[in-house]
């Protein structure tokens, strides 16, 4: 296990706050996620995040994955995502497709904590449905390649569905529309 | 004890029976459900991501325990492995609806919390008596006039002759009413 460098977190706190200075709207996203041929093994993973968006068409994602099962909480990674909506603007193109570039970290390896292996990551969701405007997003059928960086060693990774919320886009609703 | 327990009964049966409708009402009979799900270490599936896919009726609209059942598919997803796909058979037994619940604001349409109970038998279509038991819950669980939403719901499976065989974790199910009721 490696630590983390100085670069490397003053990388990502000088990233998280540009995209805080610049995002146009904040979303939440849950979902599922899985690891092929590769990465931290197979199992059934969960992710959560926080995303921003910035400009048209482009949206900045930070994200935990941890392992659900076969051993809970047995691998976590934490990463980072560049979406870009392929389709046309994500506030007004209700279906949509997304091509995502990342950065993933393992941050527990074997019930472990500490920095392992990182993976530049290519991922693709052909079916993106909904928009910040209307509150939620959905990707659905996400496949994605991933680069080991370490190692050279190219591996699959899946999302099933990757549900996004954006609480304040709700505002535009009449109060009388939504029953609280 | 014995008293209590008949009580008990007799109180479910009633809240079973009770004329009161669930809301927000809906009339719709039946649709379709899917859920991805992991099984633990010992169990006797591989680690990777399975897919439940199947039908379900939901034909009582009850305010409380308000029963539905469904047939499905496990499909080992990813990786994908057609050679041990599984057929299941269940029943979901929800216990109530809260319309005033913490998790109406992430939703765009009306919405109950409504917990659940499941009990379900999975069988192998190359060996049908190999299957497995199981018994889960649905503790954040939500359901609008046309969907039910489930996340993190726990199963205890259990062998062909009930013994411990291990757990498995649904990170998410959706249920979506397509099919509608012809009475009204």
């Amino acid at each position: 296990m490696r630590r983390p460098s100085t670069i490397t977190i003053a990388a990502v706190l000088l990233t998280a706050a540009l995209a805080g200075a610049a995002a146009q709207e904040w979303g939440v996203s849950v979902g599922s996620w899985s690891f092929a041929g590769g990465g931290p093994g197979p199992g059934a993973y969960a992710c959560a995040g926080l995303s921003a968006g910035l400009g048209q068409r482009l949206e900045l994602e930070a994200f935990g994955v941890a392992r659900a099962t076969p051993a809970p909480f047995g691998d976590a990674l934490a990463g980072a995502i560049l979406g870009f909506s392929v389709f046309g603007p994500r506030r007004t193109t209700y279906f949509n497709m997304a091509l995502d570039l990342g950065f993933l970290q393992t941050v527990v390896e074997d019930g472990a904590p500490g920095l392992g292996a990182s993976y530049a990551m290519l991922r693709l969701s052909p079916l993106v449905v909904g928009t910040p405007y209307y509150g939620h997003r959905d990707r659905i059928f996400s496949l994605g390649l991933l680069y080991d960086i370490r190692s050279g060693a190219l591996s699959a990774t899946w999302n099933f569905l990757i549900v996004h919320w954006y609480p304040g886009s709700h505002a535009w609703l009449p109060a009388g529309d939504r029953e609280r | 004890m014995r008293t209590l327990r008949t009580l008990a009964f007799a109180a479910l049966l009633a809240a079973a029976a009770s004329p009161v409708t669930a809301d927000p009402r809906s009339p719709w009979l039946g649709g379709v459900v899917f859920s991805t799900r992991g099984y633990s270490e010992g169990s006797a599936h591989a680690a990777g991501e399975y897919l439940d896919l199947g039908l379900f009726v939901d034909p009582f609209e009850l305010a409380v325990l308000r029963p539905s059942a469904s047939l499905r598919l496990i499909v080992p997803l990813f990786p994908f492995d057609a050679g041990r796909i599984e057929g299941a058979a269940g029943l979901d037994l929800e216990l109530f609806g809260l319309r005033r619940h913490p998790l109406r604001a992430i939703m765009a349409q009306a919405s109950a919390y409504a917990p659940a109970l499941s009990a379900s038998r999975s069988f192998s279509f190359l060996d049908p008596p190999s299957g497995e038991w199981a018994i889960g819950a649905h503790p954040i669980r939500l359901r609008t006039g046309d969907a039910r939403y489930s996340f993190l719901a726990p199963e205890l499976l259990f062998g062909p002759g009930f013994e411990p065989a291990g757990w498995s974790l649904k990170l998410f199910e959706f249920s979506y009413l397509i099919f509608e009721e012809p009475r009204r």
